[in-house]
């Protein structure tokens, strides 16, 4: 990687252009993928596919925006500050002069959205001696991050890490982005699931807060931080309002849905730009079920995914088990359980912003005093509410905790009836397992194992 | 004499110590990481007995529990659980040393459910809030000790074992600077002295330390090598290393120098509040709290000038994500400042790795020109 470009700075040239996109037919997405390549082709095909209705597009414009921000924000004099999946970014939002960037969400961008996916600002990690077996949904953007020692990515002015106590990869890699760029980093600590345990999270992130507004140099304004948690409360009303239709049997909600929810909430929540997504993906899924659409002769599978999706390769996954009668239900980052707060007052929005923090994914669960009961226990919580009928692990390999403790899932889903399969492979790296071993595999699943037991129980 | 003791008792785990000390009717928990307030279990004539893997290499019946993509140390001690070697122990402290220790004894809890598990909150972060609940913590495994085995634990029991631990921590300071000028001590015979530490009640370890202090060995080297990174107590690793020529003259280590050089002393202060400060600023030293990289590239370097070492040896076992990414920085920032630097990435005590170990550390003391 000479002089490329880091991942978020072409994000940003991409997108601006699929911003333009306006009315499509399938043959000019299929004429788009002729002239983008493979990479972003595969990615186009599956975001603009017909089924989603315009949703698609919809999620990349909401994406764009948050892109489109950092950006922009430098130009303006604002504060970039890089927060990792499981922070609240409406904490951000609420600031006049700071907007938030997620580390993850870029290099899931950088798998779907460039040529190359994201694997020069990998190769750019690797060769500073950092290890190939660090996760890889960090490690890509912060890469790139890296590279803005040299001015070819935007530097982000401030790193929020909230993972110490859930995850120590994400946690260490932004300890070295933060060191490399000599940028502050504010943190929180999960130490697990008791009063106590609560009321230390809670101190840290009030003074986190505190640090934040004077790093900013602003004091958050009452009015705005309320104005963005009302917001907040409308996403979890369509949120679950989504929930509920995925009830339904065939499921009526496309598989992809399921990223583009938690794709927006870890960028946009609390902003109008969430809420017109998130009533984009229930008037499709509210159509959907009137018409009785579902793109396969049948619903064999209701899968629920219990760690993460792959982002390698989004049609020839999310399409293709939607093609194939498997319903993506849902998956762990989805399962971050939203709630509405009355707000009043900033303490009370702040109070509820370090309440869903709290129930974050991987937060709550690979932060708790039992990390596989409790990531058992929620998972299989969601998965009865959408009665599904299998689990699959996608055996991101770089994930310790999940790792650790798949054992300890598998056991106890067995016992209840649910046969779990463990996939093996990298969600956000290409190189590791290719995409046609992950379908053989999922398909052998499905057809073996969850079809025979359906069977079974019919008999 | 008391050399080979300490290397007798660093190679067993329910040493003849241990026996004793159950005999009498004590007992003894296990634990995994230097957070663990050792004042506290003493006083209650609690054994505290760090986990280690014994240069156990078979993990065949931990993977089916653990991942091949954890840590092999954590893979190797959770065999050694499932095998029945750690049934002596009368119950486990479990402390969030890392994302593997923590699965490790989550699983430990889904195959074997000790009747005795107590979790010890080791926060990430120093600072007033994370000191004040760590204080707290400390209270509740004391409390957890007395429900549990039925003891007293009283604070001058605590304070009287507390400047117990100071005075082995003072005569390990000075144990160390032995090392540091002219050797009597391979680093082999330092890491058996820590792990006998991790092993004995304080009492029966102190004399052994000081009349191993005044054994002579003959010591040759090529170059004096400073040993950093995550937790190791594989002896015959170092041995090999040292038949190279590397003599590894200190350790920065959770088993070596980390565990007691900048442990403070015993001040007169509230006794709960002075272990939380004590054993959670020493946490430093590790790479799982965060914000303190200065600090342990500091202690590194200070170490490292203290003991005039050639170069540094930065090694890790393989999928550890807090010392893999820091032993990178490490390295770059290391040697920016002159000091060469060797990373060791190996899986534990694997024999396949010794030959390749072998030639990475030739090629080092080769830069190094010795």
């Amino acid at each position: 990687m000479t002089s490329l470009p880091g991942l978020v700075k072409r994000s940003y040239d991409l997108i601006k252009t699929i911003e333009r996109l306006e009315n499509y037919t399938p043959m000019e997405v299929e004429g788009l993928y002729r002239i983008v390549g493979k990479d972003l082709g595969q990615s186009a095909k599956a975001l603009l596919d017909e089924r989603h209705d315009g949703a698609g597009l919809h999620f990349m414009r909401v994406i764009a925006r948050h892109i489109a921000e950092a950006v922009e924000a430098k130009e303006d004099g604002k504060k970039v500050i890089l927060i990792p999946f499981n922070f609240p970014p409406e904490l951000i939002h609420a600031f006049e002069n700071a907007v938030p960037l997620t580390t993850e969400m870029m290099s899931t961008i950088g798998s779907l959205a460039l040529q190359g996916q994201g694997e020069p600002y990998w190769d750019y990690a690797m060769s500073l001696g950092i290890p190939d077996y660090v996760c890889s949904a960090n490690t890509t953007a912060l890469g790139s991050m890296l590279t803005a020692v040299k001015g070819f990515e935007i530097a982000p002015d401030a790193m929020i890490s909230a993972c110490p106590g859930a995850c120590d990869a994400n946690s260490k890699i932004h300890e070295f982005v933060a060191e490399t760029l000599n940028v502050p980093e504010f943190m929180l600590d999960k130490m697990g699931d008791g009063v106590s345990d609560y009321e230390l999270y809670r101190k840290l992130f009030l003074n986190m807060v505190k640090e934040l507004e004077e790093f900013v140099g602003e004091d958050i304004d009452e009015d705005k931080i309320i104005e963005v948690m009302e917001r907040a409360n409308e996403c979890t009303e369509l949120y679950w309002e989504l929930h509920e239709l995925k009830k339904h049997s065939p499921c009526p909600v496309p598989n992809m849905f399921t990223l583009f929810t938690y794709g927006t909430r870890f960028t946009m929540w609390g902003r109008d730009e969430a809420i017109s997504m998130f009533e984009k993906l229930v008037d499709v899924a509210e159509k959907r079920l009137k018409r009785g659409e579902y793109p396969a002769e049948k619903e064999i599978a209701r899968s629920l995914w219990v760690y993460t999706g792959y982002y390698i390769d989004l049609y020839d996954l999310w399409i293709w088990m939607e093609n194939n009668g498997i319903t993506y239900l849902t998956d762990g980052l989805n399962s971050f359980f939203p709630a509405q707060f009355e707000i009043e007052t900033k303490e009370d929005a702040l109070e509820a912003i370090i309440s869903s923090a709290w129930n974050y994914p991987m937060t709550r669960q690979m932060g708790a005093d039992n990390m596989g009961i409790r990531w058992f226990e929620d998972l299989t919580h969601v998965g009865k509410e959408l009665n599904a009928n299998c689990a699959i692990y996608c055996g991101h390999h770089s994930c310790k905790q999940t790792q650790s403790v798949f054992r300890i899932f598998r056991d106890e889903a067995n016992k209840i009836g649910i046969p779990v399969l463990r996939l093996d492979g990298d969600a956000w790296n290409r190189r590791i397992t290719p995409v046609s071993v992950l379908q053989e595999m999922i398909l052998d699943f499905v057809q073996n194992v969850v079809t025979k037991r359906r069977r079974r129980r019919r008999r | 004499m008391s050399l080979s003791k300490i290397h007798e008792i660093a190679s067993t785990l329910e040493n003849e110590y241990v026996r004793k000390w159950k005999s009498e009717g004590n007992a003894v928990i296990g634990h995994a990481c230097i957070a663990m307030p050792k004042e506290v279990a003493e006083a209650g004539r609690i054994l505290p007995f760090r986990l280690r893997g014994a240069e156990n290499a078979d993990t065949s019946t931990a993977d089916s529990y653990l991942s091949r993509y954890n840590c092999s140390l954590c893979r190797s001690c959770l065999e050694l659980v499932l095998n029945g070697s750690y049934d002596f122990l009368d119950g486990l402290v479990r402390i969030r040393g890392c994302d593997h220790w923590m699965g490790t004894f989550d699983e430990i809890q889904h195959a074997k459910n000790p009747e005795f598990m107590h979790y010890l909150k080791v926060p990430h972060l120093v600072n007033e809030d994370t000191l004040d609940f760590f204080s707290n913590e400390i209270k509740r495994l004391k409390e957890a000790f007395e429900n549990r085995f039925g003891v007293e634990i009283t604070e001058d029991e605590i304070v009287r074992y507390a400047k117990v631990q100071d005075k082995i921590n003072k005569k390990m300071r000075e144990f160390y600077r032995l090392r540091f000028k002219k050797s009597r001590f391979y680093g082999s015979d330092a890491i058996a002295i820590m792990v006998a530490r991790e092993s004995l009640p304080s009492e029966a370890f102190l004399p052994l330390l000081e009349s191993a202090m005044a054994e002579k060995k003959k010591v040759e080297y090529r170059a004096k090598v400073l040993l950093a990174g995550s937790p190791l107590d594989e002896i015959e690793l170092i041995r090999k290393i040292e038949e190279m020529g590397a003599l590894i003259v200190a350790e920065t280590t959770c088993f070596g120098g980390g565990s007691f050089w900048n442990m403070a002393e015993y001040d007169g202060s509230e006794i709960y509040e002075f272990l939380a400060s004590k054993y959670l600023n020493n946490l430093k030293i590790c790479a799982r709290m965060f914000g303190e990289y200065a600090y342990r590239k500091n202690f590194i370097k200070t170490i490292a000038e203290e003991a005039e070492v050639d170069g540094v040896i930065l090694q890790h076992n393989k999928f550890c994500d807090l010392f893999g990414i820091e032993n990178a920085k490490l390295r770059i920032d290391l040697e920016r400042e002159g000091l060469p630097t060797l990373v060791l990435e190996k899986e534990y005590a694997s024999t396949a790795d010794i030959g390749r170990i072998k030639t990475r550390v030739q090629a080092f003391l080769e830069r190094l020109k010795r």
